[in-house]
């Protein structure tokens, strides 16, 4: 289940464990699929494709830009 | 009655769609107040809602994470903001933005005490103790804040150039040269 009070609450709670903040990521992902679909397409089924394929391709991106950087962060 | 390879590509293929833009102009002025505003204008409802739905709760989301204050315009050597940069695709949060931060830096040159707009409503920090102090009060929701708005403003701009230019698909060469060869071929049959 989305802890939906991320969105809401900042200050009467503690900084988001690591795992908040991706969980965060999943909404952004989500959307920017659905919107970049959207914006290239003018019939729904394929913009609805065009978004399962980016959204898959942005996870894949940001999941490799996250395994490089959390690597690079066990050295310091 | 289309045959189930007609069908198969017209759900392949959306580039020889008929679309009137209608004022390109005006249809991105709009869609830059309001997302979605522009394709309301010109009649691409289901997409405005869409749009509009999507790119306004991110935008919100963010803005309630960083208790808002995340939405601000200031170029200051002190506080360089140039994620506004992408946040001024948002016209309706842009405009004020720019308005409070006008009235703000007036304010500071003339050296009278500061009086802010609307209640501080996306108005930039007087000072970078005021900075440091929301960065301290919102910790990383003020980042993540930042970056929903940054990724809102940078969507709608997607947006603005849908509602200007079409879709995207259209200024593909091959899938441009296709609908143009459509056009052509009905504007024949049209004749004949």
């Amino acid at each position: 289940m989305f802890p939906w009070n991320l969105l809401l609450a900042a200050t009467e709670r503690g900084a988001m464990s690591g795992i908040e903040q991706l969980l965060l990521f999943f909404p952004l992902v989500l959307i920017s699929s659905l919107v970049y679909g959207v914006t290239r397409h003018e019939r729904w089924p394929v913009i609805f494709r065009e978004a399962a394929r980016m959204a898959v391709w942005f996870g894949f991106f940001t999941g490799c830009m996250f395994i490089v950087v959390f690597a690079l962060s066990q050295f310091n | 009655m289309a045959t189930a390879d007609e069908q198969s590509d017209e759900l392949n293929d959306d580039s020889g769609i008929d679309l009137d833009l209608k004022n390109p102009y005006v249809a991105a002025l709009l869609a830059w107040i309001v997302p979605g505003m522009g394709h309301f204008y010109q009649g691409r409802t289901a997409k405005a809602i869409t749009i509009f739905v999507a790119v306004t709760m991110l935008f919100i989301s963010g803005y309630q994470m960083g208790g808002g204050k995340v939405v601000y315009c200031s170029f200051t050597s002190e506080d360089l903001r140039w994620q506004f940069v992408g946040q001024f695709f948002l016209g309706s949060a842009a405009v004020p933005a720019v308005v409070q931060n006008r009235s703000l830096r007036s304010q500071q040159q003339q050296g009278t005490s500061i009086n802010l707009l609307w209640n501080g409503f996306l108005a930039p920090p007087t000072s970078t103790v005021e900075l440091n102090k929301w960065n301290r009060d919102y910790h990383s929701f003020f980042q993540m804040g930042t970056l929903y708005t940054l990724v809102a403003g940078l969507l709608n701009l997607f947006a603005i150039y849908d509602a200007y230019g079409g879709p995207g698909v259209w200024h593909d060469p091959v899938q441009r040269k296709k609908r143009l060869a459509a056009a052509a071929e009905a504007a024949a049959e049209e004749v004949s």
